[in-house]
């Protein structure tokens, strides 16, 4: 006995995958600016005293220095151009280290999760 | 107080000692210091010192998963900075390298920080940190530690 069996909608089903794809590939592109420019936001809210490290603004040069890169897909860099915030940050011989970058890193992480889900779950 | 293995009620506490008194015995100091002055220390000097140290300190923790849903054990993955603080650049990266290299090689074997219940040895990170006196190196490090 012969059994034949047929797989309708096939190219169908590729066509709907490959779509896919490509919507969810946007969606975490979307998700990760969203994500870059929130990180920014946070640092500058630390670097300003609205979170629980010490304030760091006396012109606002660093405060004003900090900016969000997209080098390559799916990556957002946060960063300063300026040499002093490293000191800052990690303290040095005479000053305690205030870890606006670190920590915000560490407060941000569920978040950056949450948008990188969100924007995926509405193209699924 | 020596600790010889990372206990789940006093996890932090048991990395940040266990690195020092580990980096301390395998570690040479290149000034003969009197017995009053350390070359490594678990916080930052508040103090006067004489340079090189080495500072180690934890940078936090965070929880990596649970061993089972009917399982209190979690998988946690500890950070831990190592900076090392020196007079010129030669100086700090060859301390810095020596350190590495001894947190590399006895992940497994020798002293095998296994047994310590560290497991997974990452450096996430290193960076300068060059001010006019002073040059320091800030590696963050992680292990996983199994919290049974």
């Amino acid at each position: 006995m012969v059994v034949k069996v047929n797989v309708i909608g096939i190219p169908k089903v590729q066509l709907m995958l490959i779509a896919k794809d490509a919507a969810v590939k946007v969606a975490a592109q979307a998700a990760v600016k969203q994500a870059g420019f929130f990180v920014q936001g946070e640092v500058k809210d630390s670097v300003a005293g609205r979170k629980a490290e010490p304030r760091s603004v006396d012109t606002g040069r660093f405060l004003n220095s900090i900016g969000t890169e997209f080098p390559k897909p799916l990556v957002a860099v946060v960063e300063t151009p300026l040499d002093y915030p490293t000191v800052l940050e990690l303290g040095g011989a005479n000053r305690a280290p205030r870890h606006h970058f670190r920590n915000t890193a560490k407060r941000s992480q569920t978040k950056v999760k949450d948008f990188v889900q969100t924007k995926i779950n509405a193209v699924i | 107080m020596t600790v010889t293995k990372v206990n789940s009620a006093t996890f932090i506490s048991d990395l940040i000692i266990l690195i020092r008194d580990n980096l301390k015995n395998n570690i040479d100091d290149p000034l003969n210091r009197p017995a009053n002055q350390k070359f490594i220390m678990t916080s930052y000097p508040q103090t006067a010192v004489n340079y090189p140290v080495i500072t180690i300190t934890d940078t936090g923790s965070r929880q990596e998963g649970k061993l089972g849903m009917g399982s209190q054990g979690t998988v946690l993955r500890l950070g831990v900075e190592i900076r090392v603080w020196a007079r010129n650049v030669k100086e700090r990266d060859t301390i810095f390298n020596e350190v590495h290299e001894y947190l590399r090689i006895n992940q497994i074997t020798g002293d095998d920080l296994n047994d310590a219940n560290l497991y997974d040895f990452n450096m996430d990170s290193v960076v300068n940190v060059s001010e006019p006196d002073v040059k320091s190196k800030v590696g963050e490090f992680t292990f996983l530690y199994l919290c049974v």
